[in-house]
């Protein structure tokens, strides 16, 4: 990760409450903001960097002391308390394609937290649908 | 001589294991997930429409929102069901006997693999909506 100048450190054995799988793409932890990545990430580059802009969203917030986008209260603690920011997270990097062009970043995977949130009515943002092929125009910064 | 020893190594053990606990709030947000599982359909309309109130409840108009959580398995199937937020047993039994028949068409997806997932669910006892779903039956 120092090589290429990449926040956070390769930890393949990381596990979630929430799903049970070997492997996993990136992670961050919502306390300390640390970042994780799993094997998955490291499939090209371009993934990894990919991964690194959505990881580096989330943990740049936490280390800021900004708060991480809530569920409306009478929804916390049923365990998708951070499901909103995912979201986010996904949306931040799906703008910025055109730094990773070429990726394979799991980027329908957000349908998951969608399909939840939409179960209690919570609303959430989505990917542009209209010219989203400009965020996808290779650029370099 | 040994009996401090002994109290010693234990006073030790128990500072050790106290050291490995974890923040239960500190989460793993994580990127997991390829493809959603998908249920073919409205989801909440098929629990809406599989429920029977129970009758008790219906007397003592006891009305709400319980939450099930359960996991859906590499083929789709729900298994796990816990109430994550209840309002009454007899509410409850209901919502998870509802929660049981849901079954996904696939399951959620990595790098194509089907892999397992927590999922959560509302169940929705509306006396309004109840009364409207017994007279639509008795047509």
């Amino acid at each position: 990760m120092d090589y290429f100048g990449f926040e956070g450190k390769y930890n393949p054995d990381l596990k979630s409450k929430r799903y049970q799988s070997e492997d996993y793409w990136g992670a961050t932890n919502s306390k300390t903001g640390e970042i994780s990545y799993g094997n998955l990430a490291f499939e090209d580059y371009s993934t990894l960097y990919g991964i690194h802009i959505k990881e580096s969203y989330h943990a740049q917030k936490i280390q800021n002391g900004l708060s991480l986008e809530k569920l409306p209260s009478d929804l916390q603690g049923l365990g998708m308390d951070t499901y909103l920011e995912e979201i986010h997270g996904y949306v931040y990097a799906y703008k910025r394609q055109g730094l990773f062009s070429g990726h394979n970043v799991p980027f329908s995977g957000v349908g998951f937290y969608q399909s939840q949130l939409s179960m209690f009515g919570v609303s959430y943002p989505t990917y542009p649908s209209h010219f989203s092929w400009i965020y996808k125009v290779p650029r370099r910064w | 001589m040994v009996k401090v020893f002994i109290l010693t190594s234990l006073f030790l053990l128990a500072n050790f294991a106290k050291g490995q606990t974890v923040d239960s709030t500190e989460i793993n947000m994580i990127t997991f997930i390829e493809e959603a599982p998908l249920f073919k359909g409205d989801l909440k309309e098929f629990i809406q429409s599989e429920l029977d109130y129970p009758l008790s409840a219906k007397k003592d108009t006891i009305e709400g929102t319980i939450v099930i959580s359960f996991k859906i398995d590499t083929s789709g199937l729900t298994i796990n069901h816990k109430v994550a937020k209840g309002i009454r047993e007899d509410l409850n039994n209901e919502a998870l006997r509802v929660a049981k028949l849901i079954k996904f068409d696939r399951p959620a997806l990595q790098k194509g693999r089907p892999i397992e997932v927590k999922y959560t669910v509302p169940v929705v006892f509306d006396l309004r909506h109840s009364q409207k779903k017994s007279k639509c039956r008795k047509k």
